[in-house]
């Protein structure tokens, strides 16, 4: 099994009216950056990288940085930066970059650039996501959303060229025409840094995901138990049409997670900033979240006429934590619930996020403490014990 | 009412066109709210004039959106479609999206519209241009607002419903994509655009709601100050969609100024 702890970076100083959904019907892009004091954020970005940092010494096998924009849900517009800093202050860890939003940036190029940088100065600890960003951040950028899917299909293809391919070489796309591809330096992992997909939902995706000539692990995000089981269930289905077996390593599951002593205890110390998490820093505008043409039209509609299962402002807490969104508990609890998850779906990647929300420093510390040493064992040997053979791979 | 609908397929692509009447071409070019339906306007316009209603493509039941990256792209795309209906020359009308594509077109082809109508039209920017909000953001009752000069009414509850059915979903998704592709940045304009009216010859009449919150009159203004001898007028108690909105008024300004 391979567990990366996942960090967001928020920024939790919002109005003490934030609740008022009429005042603040969003915390992102339209949400002023008045709001946001600098000196507070010295404060935050150093301690969030000292929780990231700590995450090795507890025996997390990476630590995850991530892209959004114009937000309070994570400051973390330019991901790479973040990494660059870890590359730096670990030494073993995976640095895993969940990822850079390919049809946001000017050029992909930068991306290959970047990454390969950092695969370089960490002596090839880099995992690369590649996400097509939320689509509210087609509203930041004021990137074409109808070119978002387009977009991210060359980026992607030509970043995976940059990579492999000697240089100079030309391409010419739609969206990107290079004379020169050529990048200096090289990524030093071969054939290039591995490269995961973490998506919110699409059956799409992860059937791309599954496919043999990619084999990218896939990582759900905030979703319920049922709907992750339906899509990974695609992915395996995926595997099976093409004569392969899909390795749990191609399934993670991200989800935010406390765990306490007891679970009445967790709930009361856990819930009050996974409700934050939901109920302010994923606190979207629809139209905004689906751009027009930022979904295939299939899932546009699918999307327009289901959203009320996603519209997490309507979900308590409690609600939350028995549909599998998120998961708060006794040690005990969180245990049984996450290996029961982890056999019935069949992923081996876990990605809890421990600082969730408005979470202060102490309580993230007493969750990433507890999860390590209680949780994360039991894990291990739950998953060694699930497949024996990759027993010594993880 | 009679009119037809069918598809016409224009070089590998199904475009949907209603027409009905007799008369005099007239080519009508719809807003991004895809007006793709024979509403009375168009009924009171085909008592005088053959009127052509097409989808834009990516719109309604019209295929064609991997063809158009820009607003040139749709004058090549009007330009084909008038060759295939057999139209050297029409009378052109549009609407907003529908208003910013004539406006376009006359300014490439000046020799293929006889006479040009533009109501309400997106199209134009120049520093300081009044800041038009944004519909890619909009949920449908702040478009109400936005679109309708009375948004509580019946009709603009009809047009943009609170509960859509599944194939209303289905147009209104695709209007937004296919109005995206050409209007989302530059946000519903062409920077050259404006700079280039000189070559708009033709009659022109600009036709604006005089409480439009989406596009005011200073755009109708530009456009009347760009375009030399044309005329502005305006539709009293009306919003953006003056042919939805106030139907008569409107036929009645456009359809007397295309028979002067």
């Amino acid at each position: 099994m391979q567990c990366h702890l996942f960090h967001l970076m928020p920024y939790p100083h919002l109005p003490p009216d934030f609740d008022d959904m009429k005042k603040y019907p969003t915390s992102w892009v339209i949400f002023s950056n008045k709001h946001y004091d600098p000196v507070k954020g010295v404060e935050l970005y150093n301690r969030y990288l000292d929780e990231l940092e700590y995450g090795e010494e507890l025996g997390f096998d990476g630590v995850c940085v991530n892209e959004h924009h114009q937000n309070a849900y994570g400051t973390m517009p330019a991901p790479n930066v973040m990494a660059a800093a870890l590359t730096r202050r670990t030494k073993r860890v995976k640095i895993l970059v969940l990822g850079n939003g390919l049809p946001l940036r000017d050029h992909p190029l930068r991306v290959a650039e970047e990454i390969a940088m950092l695969d370089v100065m960490s002596g090839g600890r880099i995992v690369s996501g590649f996400v097509r960003g939320v689509g509210v951040e087609y509203f930041s950028m004021g990137l074409n959303p109808t070119y978002s899917r387009e977009r991210f299909a060359e980026a992607h293809d030509l970043i995976i060229r940059a990579w492999t391919e000697p240089g100079p070489f030309d391409f010419e796309g739609k969206h990107y025409r290079v004379r020169y591809v050529n990048i200096w330096p090289r990524p030093l992992q071969k054939p290039h840094p591995p490269i995961w997909i973490p998506s919110f939902g699409s059956r799409d995706t992860g059937v791309w995901c599954a496919h043999p000539s990619r084999k990218y692990p896939f990582l759900s995000t905030y979703l319920p138990d049922k709907t992750v089981k339906t899509l990974f269930d695609a992915c395996f289905e995926t595997a099976r049409e093409h004569n392969y077996e899909l390795s749990p390593y191609q399934l993670g599951r991200l989800m935010p997670i406390y765990v306490a002593e007891t679970d009445e205890q967790a709930r009361r110390e856990g819930n009050q900033h996974i409700a934050w998490l939901f109920h302010r820093g994923l606190r979207y505008i629809f139209e905004m979240l689906f751009p027009p043409g930022y979904l295939s039209p299939s899932a546009s509609l699918f999307m327009a006429k289901s959203y009320h299962e996603v519209d997490w402002t309507k979900l308590s807490v409690d609600q939350m934590n028995e549909a599998g969104y998120c998961v708060v508990g006794s040690v005990d609890t969180v245990r049984r619930r996450l290996a029961n998850s982890m056999k019935e779906m069949g992923w081996g990647i876990l990605l809890p996020l421990l600082q969730i929300g408005d979470m202060p420093a102490d309580r993230t510390l007493k969750n990433m403490k507890l999860f390590a040493s209680e949780v994360l064992p039991y894990l291990r040997a739950e998953f060694n014990n699930l497949h024996p053979a990759m027993a010594k791979s993880a | 009412m009679a009119y037809k609908e069918e598809f016409i397929d224009l070089h590998g692509s199904k475009i949907q066109l209603l027409s009905g009447g007799a008369g005099e071409p007239l080519l009508y070019l719809h807003s991004a709210g895809g007006e793709i339906a024979w509403l009375p306007f168009f009924e009171m316009l085909s008592r005088d004039f053959k009127v052509y209603l097409p989808a834009h493509p990516g719109f309604a039941k019209s295929q064609g959106l991997d063809k158009i990256d820009t607003i040139h792209d749709l004058v090549f795309h009007y330009t084909d479609l008038m060759d295939a209906l057999g139209l050297k020359t029409a009378l052109v009308a549009g609407l907003s999206l529908g208003g910013w594509t004539a406006a376009e077109l006359a300014v490439h082809h000046p020799e293929r519209i006889r006479k040009l109508v533009l109501i309400d039209a997106v199209g134009l920017y120049w520093n300081g241009a009044p800041r038009m909000p944004d519909i890619f953001a909009a949920s449908g009752p702040q478009t109400r607002e936005i679109v309708f000069f009375d948004p509580n009414s019946e009709l603009a509850k009809t047009v943009i419903p609170d509960n859509p059915t599944t194939e209303q979903l289905e147009m209104v998704l695709k209007a937004r994509e296919a109005t995206a592709r050409v209007g989302w940045n530059p946000y519903l304009y062409d920077p050259r655009l404006l700079e280039r009216l000189y070559r708009i010859t033709m009659p022109t009449l600009l036709v604006w709601g005089d409480s439009d919150r989406l596009v005011s009159i200073e755009y109708g203004k530009a456009y009347q100050k760009g375009i030399k001898g044309s005329r502005l007028v305006t539709i009293e108690k009306c919003g953006h969609a003056p042919p939805i909105e106030r139907p008569e008024p409107t036929a009645k300004a456009v359809g007397e100024f295309f028979k002067q």
